[in-house]
């Protein structure tokens, strides 16, 4: 009996809570807003409380000037911490391990928007708490900004759009002028890149990658043909097999190991000494995120020099930082930057805060 | 030793050769045959691009086929000898729980960033701790029941199948989680002439030693008391034998990760070959285990320039092999 009553007053409890979750929940939904998967979601006039579920996607809403409202991230300071020294508002967010969150958590958190990944299979049970969930992935340039518009539309504010029309903008600018600065190189001349993502184990990226758009963007051919997509195993004597002009190793790469040693010092690229470290601050500059402008330059720098003396990369960055982060980067901290190396101190979480 | 042993013995080990000759030449960079044989032949050649043949060839080709040769031997043997030792032609190596430990140790040791020598280190501890376990359990309601020491095996593989979840669940997802998948599938990418030369010394004098308790493998086949009558130390023979196959299987899966089949698949085509007697079994599961595995890693590294895990390539072949010879066993079970 007196189980029956605590089991009673357990339920009336957990009952209590969720409306009062599904209570804190704002009840206008102003605006329709679809998503990269087509989906049409209504979402609140300004959103207060966003939880950003994809990696990549959390550089977009803070360039977009949403930091403040971001409650719930997947990114942390140990593996992003130049994003979290230019942002240290994110540290007020709670930090989760994937995108595969409870919904009753979102409702915990009072979450009001949701920005997921295409995989992630919790997007029907956020749908179903009435929390709106947009999907933000993007797998090219013109995905990139597509989601920008999309994600300045959900936040709704004009500081937003206003962003979002200007890094448009630039991004198109970079791209015609990188174009038309490469426009007289021959094929023969363009270099065959190899990215690797990492040498222990051993992964590089192919065709249908951003990285292959970055690459024929700045001027080079992906050495990596016959591999299809992201972060691909690949064993040493395929690389050989492609034999690359120019290595760009990924910010978290590694060391090539021993084993691969002797294999590896015989690479036409590390013999010329044409193996290059890629830059990495907010978001790694190589992968899914609002850096990709800096990217284009610098590899197009790397990969044809003798076409880009007036570019800098230190004032390039220090530029990009100031003008869509609002963040000024000492000349020390740009170069931190380029050598994909992280931030001295490390940021420090704000007591009080979730990490 | 019968003639038909000697013959299947012959045939094994000049198969073998031949193999492991015709691997050398193949791969995803195409070195002419007369150049890597050159290379075999005579490794301090230098100009005509013998320096990139010989590099390819001893860095990257032949400590794989190495590795491959090892590890193939190695599961088959291991798997023989649990066959032998539970009396059951199911069992595999994975029996008391040395894979699931193996993994979760991997598993760790790529949450802590340890490297690929502390994820391989912490692999094989994990591989005996997990086999611990189950002996443990084992030891605690009936050290002498063997049906116990299955219960332990399939408690432990219970418990540290739910850590290697757990672990997966707290990974970081993006750059831990797609290691530890791969891991999990199975790779000899990793094996370098230094891992080689340590995972070689322990592979070959497991495979000695258990091949030299065949005969009493045999005797225990007849059961427990009948063994007994013989002078065969039982329990003693049990332990010692699970002992030396998990220390192989533990070793194999913190080199290549989880290659599954060919220590369940491999011995039930050397008895077809050279019969039910251990002494024979044991040899030559390591020889066409080696061959297997030999010839899955040679697809493994050249049917896509990207890298196909060789576990998966072996799941598959496996199941294509047992399928093949399930009417000879059926067949044989009847006799």
């Amino acid at each position: 009996m007196v189980d029956w009553v605590k089991g009673r007053a357990g339920i009336g409890a957990l009952a209590c809570f969720l409306a009062a979750g599904m209570a804190a929940i704002p009840p206008a939904m102003a605006r329709d807003v679809t998503d990269m998967a087509g989906t049409t979601q209504s979402v609140p006039d300004h959103p207060a409380r966003i939880a950003d579920l994809w990696f990549a996607h959390n550089e977009l809403v803070l360039m977009l000037g949403g930091a403040g409202q971001v409650v719930m991230t997947v990114d942390r300071p140990q593996a992003r911490p130049w994003m979290y020294t230019v942002f240290p508002a994110l540290f007020q967010a709670r930090a989760v391990n994937g995108p595969q969150v409870n919904a009753e958590a979102l409702l915990q958190d009072r979450v009001d928007l949701v920005f997921v990944p295409d995989a992630t299979a919790t997007i029907t049970a956020f749908r179903g708490v009435g929390v709106p969930t947009l999907v933000a992935s993007f797998r090219d340039v013109d995905g990139l900004l597509r989601v920008v518009d999309m994600t300045a539309t959900a936040l709704g504010t004009p500081q937003a759009h206003d962003t979002a029309t200007r890094y448009r903008q630039m991004m198109m600018q970079t791209v015609n002028d990188v174009r038309d600065r490469l426009a007289h190189v021959t094929a023969a001349a363009r270099p065959r890149v190899l990215h690797v993502q990492s040498l222990h184990p051993l992964r590089v990226d192919g065709a249908d990658s951003i990285v292959d758009e970055w690459i024929t963007l700045a001027g080079g051919r992906n050495a990596a043909t016959g591999v299809s997509g992201n972060m691909k195993p690949v064993s040493i004597e395929q690389v050989a097999a492609w034999d690359p002009d120019v290595i760009i190793l990924g910010p978290d790469s590694g060391q090539p190991d021993a084993g691969m040693q002797a294999t590896w010092q015989h690479l036409r690229a590390v013999r010329a000494g044409h193996v290059h470290q890629n830059p990495s601050g907010v978001f790694t500059w190589d992968r899914y995120g609002s850096e990709l402008p800096l990217q284009i330059r610098w590899a197009a720098k790397t990969l044809h020099p003798e076409l880009f003396t007036d570019l800098d990369p230190v004032g390039m960055t220090r530029d990009f930082y100031r003008t869509w982060f609002h963040y000024d980067l000492s000349t020390a901290q740009a170069q931190q930057i380029l050598a994909a190396q992280p931030p001295q101190p490390l940021p420090q979480a704000p007591s009080g805060t979730h990490p | 030793m019968s003639l038909r042993a000697l013959l299947v013995g012959g045939l094994c080990s000049g198969g073998l050769l031949v193999l492991v000759l015709v691997s050398a030449c193949v791969g995803r960079l195409a070195l002419p045959a007369g150049q890597v044989l050159q290379a075999l032949l005579a490794p301090q050649a230098t100009g005509g691009g013998a320096e990139m043949v010989h590099t390819i060839l001893f860095g990257a080709r032949l400590p794989r086929i190495g590795g491959a040769v090892c590890v193939g031997a190695a599961l088959s043997v291991a798997g023989a000898a649990y066959q032998a030792v539970f009396r059951n032609p199911l069992v595999s190596p994975g029996l008391l729980g040395v894979l699931a430990g193996a993994g979760t140790g991997a598993a760790l040791g790529i949450v802590w960033n340890l490297g690929h020598g502390g994820v391989v280190g912490l692999s094989f501890l994990g591989g005996l701790v997990a086999v611990g376990v189950g002996v443990g359990i084992a030891q605690v309601f009936d050290a002498t029941s063997m049906m116990m020491l299955v219960f332990g095996g399939l408690i432990s593989s219970a418990l540290f199948t739910a850590l290697l979840s757990l672990l997966k669940y707290v990974a970081d997802p993006q750059n831990q989680l797609p290691d530890i998948v791969f891991w999990l599938l199975g790779s000899l990418t990793q094996v370098t002439p230094g891992a080689l030369g340590v995972l070689a010394g322990p592979v070959v004098a497991g495979i000695v030693l258990l091949s030299a308790c065949g005969r009493m493998l045999d005797g225990l086949a007849m059961g427990d008391e009948e063994a007994r009558t013989l002078g065969i130390p039982v329990v003693a023979l049990r332990y010692g034998v699970i002992g030396g196959a998990t220390v192989l299987a533990a070793l194999t899966v913190s080199v290549a990760g989880m290659i599954g089949w060919v220590g369940l698949v491999v011995p039930h085509v050397a008895r077809l070959l050279v019969g039910p007697c251990n002494m024979r079994v044991l040899p030559v599961s390591a020889c066409i285990g080696a061959m297997f595995l030999l010839a899955c890693d040679d697809l493994a590294r050249t049917l896509s320039a990207e890298e196909i895990p060789v576990g998966l390539i072996a799941d598959l072949l496996g199941v294509v092999v047992f399928m093949a010879v399930l009417p000879l066993l059926r067949r044989g079970w009847r006799a």
